[in-house]
C-alpha cells in the first residue's frame, strides 16, 4: 500500500497540492497512529511509577537490581 | 521595486537563512563537546574536548581543498569534472568574496556543519585510548571525505542512489549518521576496549562518567542545534514551496512537528528500554530525532512519535548488544547514531513508499540498497584505514599512558584539579 496521497509527480508539484503527509488519504491509518501514540504515552506514564520508585529503588541500588518495566 | 531589486532581495534572504542555520548549528559541537567532557573520566577531560575541538579546526581547510569538490564531482559514483564541480575547486571565483554570487559561501559552510556532526560522531566513542594524530586523520577522511561521497550519492538530486532507486534520507540519516557511526564501528575493532572496561572473562565493566549532568547539558545543546541541521537541509527558493534536498516539496512546518515529536517518542522509548537509565534516555531522544531523519519531510507527527519511539528501543538494544560482544562505544555513539541511522532509512522505506520523486518513485527496495551502501562506504575505510594506523604503531596510547590518563600524558596538565590538590602539585610540561 502507497502512504503517499499523490500518484504521480505532476499531482505532487501541483501549486493546488495541499495535505502531502504520510497516508493522508488514508484516514483510518492516521487514527491507528494517533491511537498507538495515546496508548504509549499512558504506558510510559503508568511505567515511570515503577522505574523511579523510592521503595523498589533506594540510592545506591546499582542499576542490574532495578525493576524490569 | 524591479526584477533585479526582487531578485537580489531574495537571494540575500537565502544568504541570511543559510548563514544563521550554520551558525545555530555550531550548538551541535558545544553539545558534543560537553556530552563527551562529561563521559569520560576526570584525568582525560580535557584530552578528550582537545581532541572535539580540534576536530572542527583541521576539518575546515580539508572540506575547503576537497571535501565541497567530492560533493559535486562524485554523483555518479566516480568523480568527473563537471561545470558545478569545477566551481567547487578552492582557486574557483565562486569560492571566495564574489559580489554576483550569494549562495555558494552560505551553503559551503552550512555543509560545514554537517561535516563537523559527522565527524564528532566518531570522538566520544573512542575517547581515553586513541592517540590525537591518528585520530586527527581519521576524523579528517570521515569528515571532509567518506559522507561527503554518500552525500553525493545518496543525497543529491542527480546522485546514482536518488536516480536509479530513488532513495530519499532527506535528514541524512544515511549519509551522515549511519556512515559516521560505521566508520566508528570499523575504528572500534582495531582500537579495542578502554583497559578494564571489560574482566578477564569478558564481562563488561562499568566505567562510570565524571560529570554526568554536563553529559545531559550538552544533549540540550545539541537537539537545539540539531533543528539548525534540519532546516539547512531545506533548499529555500525565492517562489514556490520549500524544496528538500531532492528538489520535492516540502514545509518547515514538518520539521517542527515530526522532529520534536520525534525527539519525544525517542526519549520515551530508551527510558522504557534503559530502565529509566538516565544516560540512555537523554541520548533516546537524539536517537528519535535521528529516526525520523529521513523521512521528515512526509512523516505524519503521530508516526513520527512512533518511529522515534521505536528508535530509542533499537539505540539502547544495539548498545547493550555491542557491549556483549566486547565492543567499547565509550558513548553509545554508534548505537544512537548507527542503530537509529539504518532505522531511520529502514522505516522510510515501510512507511512513506509511494511518493514520487521526479521519474522513481520512493520504496523499501530503493531504501534497502540504500541502507547497504551507507553501512559499507562507512564501515570498511575506517576498518582499514585504523588497521594501517595500527599496523604503524600509530593507533593507540601506551597501556601506562592510558593507565596514567591522557590529560597528563598527551596534554602536560590536568584538566580538573581536586579541589584538595593544590595548583603546585600539577604536573608541568
Amino acid at each position: 500500500m502507497s502512504s503517499s496521497p499523490y500518484d504521480s509527480w505532476e499531482d505532487f508539484i501541483d501549486p493546488q497540492a495541499e495535505v502531502f503527509y504520510t497516508f493522508s488519504h488514508e484516514p483510518w491509518m492516521v487514527h491507528i497512529f494517533c491511537a498507538l501514540t495515546g496508548i504509549l504515552v499512558i504506558g510510559f506514564l503508568i511505567a515511570s511509577f515503577r522505574v523511579y520508585t523510592p521503595m523498589h529503588r533506594p540510592t545506591g541500588t546499582p542499576e542490574k537490581e532495578r525493576p524490569a518495566v | 521595486m524591479d526584477n533585479d531589486q526582487i531578485k537580489l532581495f531574495a537571494e540575500k534572504n537565502i544568504e541570511i537563512f543559510y548563514f544563521w542555520s550554520g551558525v545555530l548549528m555550531w550548538l551541535i559541537h558545544a553539545g558534543f563537546l560537553a556530552y563527551e567532557a562529561g563521559m569520560t573520566r576526570q584525568k582525560n577531560v580535557l584530552a578528550t574536548m582537545m581532541k572535539n575541538f580540534l576536530t572542527c579546526a583541521v576539518v575546515t581547510p580539508s572540506f575547503f581543498l576537497f571535501g565541497w569538490w567530492i560533493y559535486y564531482a562524485c554523483p555518479q559514483g566516480l568523480p568527473v569534472n563537471s561545470e558545478l564541480a569545477l566551481d567547487a575547486l578552492p582557486w574557483s571565483s565562486k569560492m571566495g568574496p564574489n559580489l554576483s554570487d550569494h549562495i555558494t559561501g552560505v551553503f559551503w559552510f552550512a555543509f560545514l556543519l554537517f561535516s563537523f556532526t559527522t565527524a564528532s560522531i566518531m570522538s566520544g566513542a573512542v575517547i581515553e585510548r586513541i592517540q590525537m594524530g591518528s585520530y586527527l586523520i581519521l576524523a579528517t577522511i570521515l569528515g571532509s571525505g567518506v559522507w561527503v561521497l554518500a552525500a553525493s550519492w545518496g543525497w543529491k538530486d542527480d546522485g546514482w542512489l536518488y536516480q536509479k532507486w530513488g532513495f530519499h534520507d532527506w535528514g541524512a540519516g544515511g549519509c551522515v549518521h549511519t556512515v559516521s557511526a560505521f566508520f566508528t564501528l570499523g575504528v572500534l575493532f582495531q582500537l579495542g576496549p578502554r583497559i578494564g572496561k571489560f574482566n578477564k572473562e569478558g564481562t563488561p565493566q562499568e566505567i562510570p562518567p565524571h560529570n554526568l549532568p554536563l553529559t545531559m547539558m550538552g544533549l540540550m545543546l545539541i537537539f537545539t542545534g540539531f533543528y539548525a541541521f534540519y532546516a539547512a537541509c531545506a533548499v529555500f527558493q525565492t517562489t514556490g514551496p520549500w524544496l528538500s534536498i531532492y528538489l520535492t516539496p516540502m514545509t518547515l512546518s514538518s520539521l517542527a512537528f515530526t522532529v520534536t515529536m520525534g525527539f519525544s517518542g525517542g526519549a520515551m522509548g530508551a527510558f522504557l528500554s534503559s530502565r529509566g537509565n538516565p544516560y540512555w534516555t537523554i541520548s533516546g531522544g537524539l536517537a528519535g530525532m535521528i529516526s525520523i531523519a529521513s523521512g521528515v519531510d512526509v512523516y505524519h507527527p503521530a508516526l513520527g512519535y512512533l518511529v522515534g519511539f521505536a528508535g530509542g528501543i533499537i539505540a539502547v538494544q544495539f548498545g547493550n548488544w555491542m557491549e556483549r560482544k566486547g565492543l567499547d562505544d565509550a558513548v553509545g555513539a554508534v548505537a544512537v547514531h548507527g542503530g537509529a541511522g539504518m532505522w531511520s532509512m529502514l522505516a522510510m522505506g515501510l512507511f512513506a513508499s509511494g511518493y514520487p520523486q521526479h521519474e522513481r518513485f520512493t520504496s523499501l527496495p530503493g531504501q534497502l540498497v540504500g541502507l547497504v551502501v551507507m553501512v559499507l562506504l562507512g564501515f570498511l575505510p575506517g576498518y582499514l584505514i585504523s588497521l594501517l594506523l595500527k599496523k604503524c604503531h600509530l593507533l593507540r596510547v601506551s597501556p601506562e599512558h592510558e593507565r596514567e590518563g591522557l590529560d597528563c600524558s598527551e596534554l602536560g596538565i590536568q584538566g580538573v584539579v581536586p579541589a584538595a590538590t593544590p595548583v603546585s602539585s600539577q604536573p608541568n610540561r
